[in-house]
């Protein structure tokens, strides 16, 4: 019986599924809990999203950015002024985005991967607080600091329900994507960028080249994320592009763990879940997430789901 | 047989010491070349400018008729410059396969695939070099787990999947017992027999130095003292004097 457990393909057919079973919980979700409820998944999703994206560059390619919000934020932005302002149709909108994400990640990514370590974080941080002072004073357009509200959504994705399906559907695509990138022979080269960049130059290869696909790939999937969240929310802010929503991303995938490619959804999810329940309950939700970041990096400095994968690896022998 | 690398009063100074000064070197394609010299002789240093690693301060280098004095490191490598370091220097946290893998899908211009699981890529020649280095049996291994004698083959096995026409080896028998010593100094006679590889090493030990080598360098304090066959060499008497001299 124990042999069963150590044994590859019953740990990958588990796998199957575990993932099979999530998916069509998530399918089948509007159909069992209250709308608050489904609103609050979809917002989940994006979340999942964009720290999937995230996780790209930090936990496959070894990447600390501290500015990739700016393209959850661009993406936001693109699809609300767009919509809002020019009238322009929402597919056309959503295809815009899709293009302001890849050629502004092409941009700043063009400029900061040349750098490494600490100087890459704060070029990325510079970058977006830049981003940031350009949407705050362009106020007839962006509305400034009180931000965009009655965004028009196209008809098709304008109940609870719909947009959860369009959020659900399009991250999925995503998701399945970025896996599909993880476990690719340009995966295996972000992951030895991270292990050993000295090593992968004597290979033969331009870290710089991939270092920059890496961010272009996260920025692409970062702006679609900001877009899917101003369809759900039908708004847009500046806080999109604010500290605070990094220092959240980043510590859903510190909280999953950065070295396995499911990590940032398990920490997404608790993100969200702490940030919406205890923002109910109490005033200080930051600090119990301070708290919690605290322990997570003492207790479990691989995250969770590192910590299981580490456990169940030790158990297999 | 022509010459496949050539240096012309290659020069490299840190601060004010003269790591290399003016070295001109010129190794022929086929040739197991050894470069020796005391600690801070420049040995390593004559590596990095070859591989692009360090820039030099004057000189050239010349690789098959063409100049790759500034080239970076990666443009180097896919000329056919290969190189095993002093410190191991591998994946720690990839297996085996995974390691040799890497310079293999530059090799089959497949680093820009995007979609297709690595699971489902041709695993042969990575197997059969992984075999040729006698790592079979660590094949599914991380890094990390294996010996050290093992990780030097490993270093080696990336090496060799750039499918290199020139490998530079730093020390390549540093840290190992005498049995692993001389597998590895076996392994490294074969490839440059049977493939016809040309080998330029640097090693410590006089004897794996005067066994294998068909010409040695002798380097002093960045510049060339002697060169020649290990005869020559031996019965050089300013090497006797400046070099082997200490060790005996």
């Amino acid at each position: 019986m124990e042999n069963i457990f150590r044994d590859v393909r019953f740990i990958k057919f588990s796998k199957t599924i575990l993932v099979s079973g999530v998916f069509i919980v998530f399918c089948l979700l509007p159909l069992l809990v209250s709308p608050r409820l489904v609103f609050f998944f979809s917002e989940a999703i994006v979340w999942i999203l964009f720290a999937l994206s995230y996780n790209l560059m930090l936990g496959h390619t070894g990447m600390l950015s501290l500015g990739h919000t700016a393209f959850f934020g661009l993406g936001a932005y693109t699809f609300g002024v767009l919509t809002r302002k020019a009238l322009v149709p929402g597919t056309t909108a959503f295809a815009a985005v899709l293009g302001m994400g890849f050629v502004s990640s092409l941009i700043v990514g063009f400029f900061c991967v040349r750098h490494r370590r600490i100087y890459f974080a704060f070029l990325t941080f510079a970058f977006c607080q830049m981003i940031y002072a350009i949407v705050y004073s362009m106020y007839n357009l962006t509305g400034g600091d009180d931000g965009l509200i009655s965004i028009p959504v196209p008809k098709i994705v304008a109940s609870t329900t719909s947009a959860y399906y369009f959020v659900f559907s399009v991250s999925v695509i995503c998701l399945f994507l970025l896996l599909r990138i993880t476990n690719s022979p340009f995966g295996s080269i972000l992951h030895a960028i991270r292990d050993n960049p000295e090593r992968v130059e004597f290979s033969g290869l331009r870290i710089k080249d991939f270092r920059l696909a890496s961010f272009v790939i996260a920025g692409f999937f970062g702006a679609i994320a900001g877009a899917l969240y101003t369809i759900l929310t039908k708004s847009a802010f500046l806080e999109y592009f604010g500290i605070e929503f990094m220092a959240l991303i980043l510590f859903a995938c510190l909280l999953g763990g950065i070295h396995t490619f499911y990590g940032p959804v398990v920490g997404a999810m608790i993100v969200v879940a702490l940030d919406k329940l205890l923002g109910k309950y109490t005033l200080y939700w930051a600090a119990v997430t301070g708290v919690s970041v605290i322990l997570i990096v003492i207790l479990f400095p691989k995250g969770i789901l590192g910590f299981l994968k580490e456990r169940g690896e030790r158990f297999r022998g | 047989m022509g010459i496949i690398l050539k240096t012309e009063l290659l020069s490299k100074s840190f601060g004010g010491l003269k790591a290399i000064d003016r070295v001109d070197l010129s190794v022929e394609e086929g040739e197991l070349r050894s470069v020796i010299g005391s600690n801070g002789a420049g040995k390593t240093t004559l590596f990095n400018l070859i591989t692009g690693y360090y820039p030099s301060d004057s000189g050239k280098i010349i690789w098959r008729d063409q100049e790759i004095t500034s080239l970076p490191v990666p443009r180097v490598t896919c000329l056919g410059i290969a190189r095993v370091f002093q410190r191991t220097n591998t994946f720690l946290n990839l297996t085996v396969w995974e390691n040799v893998m890497l310079p293999f899908l530059r090799v089959r211009k497949q680093e820009w695939n995007l979609l297709t699981p690595v699971s489902r890529l041709n695993k042969r020649d990575v197997e059969e070099l992984v075999e040729e280095v006698g790592l079979s049996e660590q094949i599914d291994h991380l890094a990390s787990t294996l010996s050290h004698g093992h990780q030097r083959r490993l270093e080696l096995a990336i090496a060799l999947a750039n499918v290199p026409a020139l490998l530079l080896l730093d020390e390549p028998t540093a840290g190992m017992s005498i049995r692993e010593c001389t597998e590895m100094m076996n392994l490294l006679m074969k490839l440059n027999q049977k493939r016809g590889l040309t080998i330029l090493l640097t090693e410590h030990d006089m004897k794996v130095v005067f066994s294998v080598s068909q010409r040695i360098t002798v380097l002093h304090f960045g510049r060339i003292l002697a060169e020649g066959s290990p005869g020559e060499i031996r019965n050089n008497a300013e090497v006797q004097k400046v070099y082997l001299g200490e060790n005996e």
